[in-house]
């Protein structure tokens, strides 16, 4: 097993490090024209752009905004989780559809419909965008979280009431927990759905609320590559940046 | 005095009758077990006193308090199980000290008591191991030890040594008596093993067919009730016994 699962690191790394590597090289390569064996030209002209510019500051506000938008995502995926699994099971299948529902629907289709709805509501573009973001997660993060939940079962659950624990502290020090690598996976899960999201700021945010997708669009269709090449790496760094602090800190939670 | 008294109880399950008009009184500090088959309700007794099942009809009294109504976490009853019941992710002293932690109560009574319970079982020592790391009887006896730091005044083991062999269930036999001599906890057992129903159990009641049958002793039990040696003969061919070798455990035990 640890033969297989080495060699599957082995083979599966060069398809992480290849788009990293071109990635990297292209942020500072201005030109590297066919035929050549290597590029020529060499600048730092797209880290210079990204960071006078100042959309180093939109990456950081569509940071912030992803992360609350998985926190909020995960909090209301272990309130439904926890509630399904203390219920009757027959019921909870049922409930448990529902709470799929968002991911059968198209994003362009509900956002659509949704803005209609915000405009005779006159709601504020950012609360719009924000309750739209979460809806598109939360499938994500109830997924991951309810199977934690369905992994743990409801033993531990009637272990602590039996103890004399109400129902928060059982949340708190026992589910969650014990469902800890479940949430690191949700809060993945909903932070990238909410990272990458184009259309929704597209469509709710009239350009009043601009995230770094909308930022990173135009780069991508121009032939500069070399300031494209910036952006993409600057937004992927940042994600993992977030993750992996994030990772950190669930490991070092401790009841 | 009366430490638990269940009137008339009754328990349907998915339309069927699990428990039928059951009556039972147990005083203060005296222990009792339920002897059944497996799949006869005597967990079900058990989860209706801790509140995990609602009672069709009839009371549960813990003294004078009506406990129906009650949820779980206020009852004054813990539950051993026979299953791994541990948090994995706490330590022995972690899984003792939690439950009073959470209750409110002082940190140094805690560790006094956290303490005191661990010499009792037999655990010193045991304290940063985590449960995976145990075996079943030392997990056992941290589950009885843990269940005792909240100061229940009703303990209930149901088929709690079932996983271990006849020599540690002996062994964890004689720590549930010098617990109780030391604890004064009201003790509730339900066991399908006539052995352990006797040595654990001031008396002894035989669940059969949802009805619970008992005496005012076990020898009363068995003398007057035709449905009980019925019960301990089928009991007798279900373990391979002979009906003398059932006796014989009564007569030694």
């Amino acid at each position: 097993m640890k033969i297989f699962a080495s060699l599957l690191k082995f083979i599966l790394f060069p398809f992480f490090l290849l788009p990293g590597l071109s990635l990297f090289l292209w942020s500072y390569i201005t030109v590297w024209k066919f035929e050549d064996w290597y590029p020529k030209q060499f600048s730092g002209k797209g880290f210079y752009y990204f960071f006078s510019s100042g959309d180093y500051k939109i990456l950081i506000y569509t940071c912030i905004f992803s992360c609350i938008v998985a926190v909020v995502s995960i909090v209301l995926a272990i309130l439904a989780s926890s509630g399904l699994m203390r219920m009757n099971t027959r019921l909870a299948t049922k409930f448990e559809g529902f709470l799929y529902l968002p991911l059968l629907f198209p994003v362009v289709g509900i956002c659509m419909g949704m803005h209609r709805l915000f405009l005779s509501a006159s709601a504020s573009s950012i609360i719009n965008i924000f309750i739209m973001h979460v809806y598109f997660s939360i499938p994500y993060a109830f997924m991951v979280i309810y199977s934690g939940y369905k992994e743990i079962g409801r033993k531990w659950f009637l272990i602590s009431k039996n103890l004399g624990l109400t129902n928060v502290q059982t949340l708190i020090h026992i589910e969650l927990s014990m469902i800890k690598e479940y949430l690191y996976s949700a809060f993945l899960f909903a932070f990238s759905v909410s990272y990458g999201q184009y259309y929704i700021n597209v469509f709710l945010g009239e350009y009043e609320d601009i995230n770094f997708s909308m930022v990173i669009a135009p780069y991508l269709q121009t032939s500069n590559r070399n300031i494209g090449a910036v952006y993409i790496l600057m937004y992927l760094l940042m994600g993992y940046v977030v993750t992996s602090f994030v990772r950190k800190g669930l490991k070092k939670w401790k009841v | 005095m009366e430490s638990v008294k269940l009137e008339t109880l009754n328990l349907v399950l998915n339309g069927k009758q699990i428990i039928k008009d059951l009556n039972l009184t147990i005083s203060s500090g005296d222990s009792f077990s339920i002897l059944g088959e497996s799949g006869s309700g005597k967990t079900s007794i058990l989860k209706m006193i801790t509140g995990e099942f609602t009672p069709t009809s009839g009371n549960i009294f813990f003294g004078l308090q009506r406990m129906n109504e009650l949820p779980m976490e206020k009852r004054d009853s813990v539950l051993v199980s026979p299953e791994d019941s541990l948090f994995p992710h706490m330590t022995v002293y972690e899984n003792l000290t939690f439950a009073p932690r959470m209750r409110g109560m002082k940190k140094a009574k805690i560790h006094e008591k956290a303490i005191q319970l661990l010499d009792f079982v037999g655990m010193q020592g045991f304290e940063a191991r985590y449960p995976s790391s145990l075996s079943s009887g030392q997990k056992q006896r941290i589950a009885i030890a843990r269940g005792l730091m909240v100061e229940p005044n009703v303990l209930l083991l149901d088929e709690a040594f079932s996983n271990l062999d006849r020599h540690k269930k002996k062994e964890m036999h004689d720590l549930v008596h010098t617990l109780r001599k030391h604890l004064c906890f009201t003790l509730i057992v339900v066991t399908h093993d006539l052995e352990e129903a006797i040595r654990l159990g001031d008396n002894i009641g035989i669940l059969n067919d949802g009805q619970l049958l008992k005496g005012e002793s076990i020898e009363d039990l068995i003398r007057n009730s035709k449905d009980a040696q019925k019960f301990l003969k089928v009991y007798a061919s279900e373990q391979e016994m002979k009906i003398q070798d059932v006796f014989d455990i009564l007569k030694q035990v």
